[in-house]
């Protein structure tokens, strides 16, 4: 069962607009001006003594799409369910968004019969585990800049071919909403390589916190 | 003046406070934390109580935790997003030369980093490599008048030492431009078996093809 405490995940405007502002290198006043509102505007958000407006919500996560990518967000969906590699997007509530051809692959179905259920439903373990762990730690309220973890992902009604050791790489989309999505690539390996990941790692995963 | 104690110096680190300091901070439950660490949820206990110390390699192990999530960063560039991936990912300028190879293209090749980077395709890889990239050439990709291609192709490599190796690959490539606002060709793979590699040749009609659009 899905737990409701992740069901109401709300942006954390501090720490989404001060790690924007920092990753791309900008001070306040530059923010600002990109912006159209005043320095002390944006001290206020970093400070949390207030949210930014709507439009200016949007506005800041476009800017974040657009400092990471070069095509459209539905572009950008699409060739992930292409993708050959594991891929998948994964919303506040657990739910896959879109999952890649190669991650259905591995798990043995198509991507179609991925995307739309929860990872609960999905796997047993590992894999609940991390979507919990990225949850408590605010990673759906944009608190998270990135995360790195080995999983063994058993599949609850597949093949039994659908049971693999993976290293992942994880970091948060930002979509209109505006919500916080989870985006995981990474790739099978060997039992061996999990078992070195998780050593490096001195656990199953290793959250960086947004400046 | 008393200065913070830094874990390096871990003979008289008070486990219990940065166990419990740690939990707290991310809103965990002892069994939650233990699991992460293997241990059971009384060892956990055992250990905030004071009652006993962790082993050395658990030790090391907690501190390695504690400290990677104390830190903040600000988001990954692009290039480093794709150093970091655990699949096969490689970016390639529009001359051939791999610029950025990643940690997945490391482990599966056996070929390090330094002797993939600054390299021409054709010193590592030969065989079905160098005939996508002429061919990407040929359709436009490195003008940008293409979005997304994908194809399956038979890696054949050559590692420093002499040795061969071959193996077959599902990838997908699309191009963003670079710090220098030219072109450069992302390519992204996951291996495949010899025979998911023949469906996938079947199915594109060709080694390679421009990704329909749904």
């Amino acid at each position: 069962m899905m737990d409701t405490r992740f069901n109401n995940s709300e942006i954390y405007w501090p720490a989404v607009v001060r790690h924007y502002r920092v990753s791309a290198g900008l001070n306040q006043t530059e923010l600002a001006n990109r912006l159209a509102v005043t320095q002390t505007m944006v001290s206020r958000w970093e400070a949390g003594g207030a949210a930014p407006s709507r439009r200016v919500q949007d506005l800041l996560f476009d800017l974040f799409w657009a400092d990471s990518a070069t095509i459209s967000r539905d572009v950008w969906m699409q060739r992930i369910a292409h993708n050959p590699c594991m891929v998948f997007v994964v919303d506040a509530q657990g739910v896959v968004q879109t999952a890649s051809r190669g991650f259905a692959r591995l798990a043995g179905c198509s991507p179609d019969e991925i995307a739309g259920r929860s990872i609960d439903a999905l796997f047993e373990g590992d894999a609940m585990s991390l979507f919990e762990r990225l949850s408590e730690a605010g990673f759906f309220e944009g608190r998270i800049a990135g995360a790195e973890s080995a999983e063994l992902y058993i599949g609850r009604d597949q093949a039994a071919g659908s049971r693999f050791f993976a290293h992942g790489l994880h970091r948060p989309v930002f979509m209109p909403g505006p919500q916080v999505l989870w985006l995981a690539s990474g790739s099978e390996v060997t039992q061996q390589n999990y078992e070195d990941v998780r050593e490096r790692l001195g656990g199953p995963s290793v959250l960086r916190k947004a400046i | 003046m008393a200065k913070a104690r830094t874990p390096a110096q871990n003979g008289d680190v008070n486990w219990p406070e940065v166990l419990k300091k740690y939990r707290f901070s991310k809103n965990m439950k002892q069994a939650s934390l233990a699991e992460d660490l293997n241990v059971t949820q009384a060892m956990i206990s055992r250990w905030e109580s004071g009652a006993i110390a962790p082993g050395r390699d658990m030790q090391g192990r907690i501190l390695a935790m504690v400290e990677q999530e104390t830190l903040a960063t600000p988001m990954v560039g692009w290039r480093q997003f794709v150093t970091d991936q655990p699949a096969i990912a490689a970016v390639i300028d529009p001359d051939g030369r791999i610029e950025t190879v990643s940690v997945g293209l490391i482990r599966e090749t056996g070929i390090g980093r330094a002797d993939m980077e600054g390299q021409r395709i054709d010193g590592v890889f030969s065989g079905d490599l160098l005939k996508l990239f002429s061919w990407l050439s040929t359709i436009g990709f490195f003008d940008e008048r293409v979005e997304t291609v994908e194809s399956a192709d038979r890696y054949c490599i050559h590692r420093p030492d002499g040795a061969e190796d071959s193996f077959c690959v599902h990838n997908m490539h699309w191009w963003r431009r670079g710090e220098d606002r030219r072109p450069r060709w992302i390519l992204t793979g996951a291996r495949v078996d010899e025979a998911e590699f023949e469906a996938l040749r079947e199915e594109f009609g060709a080694q390679a093809r421009i990704m329909p659009v749904d």
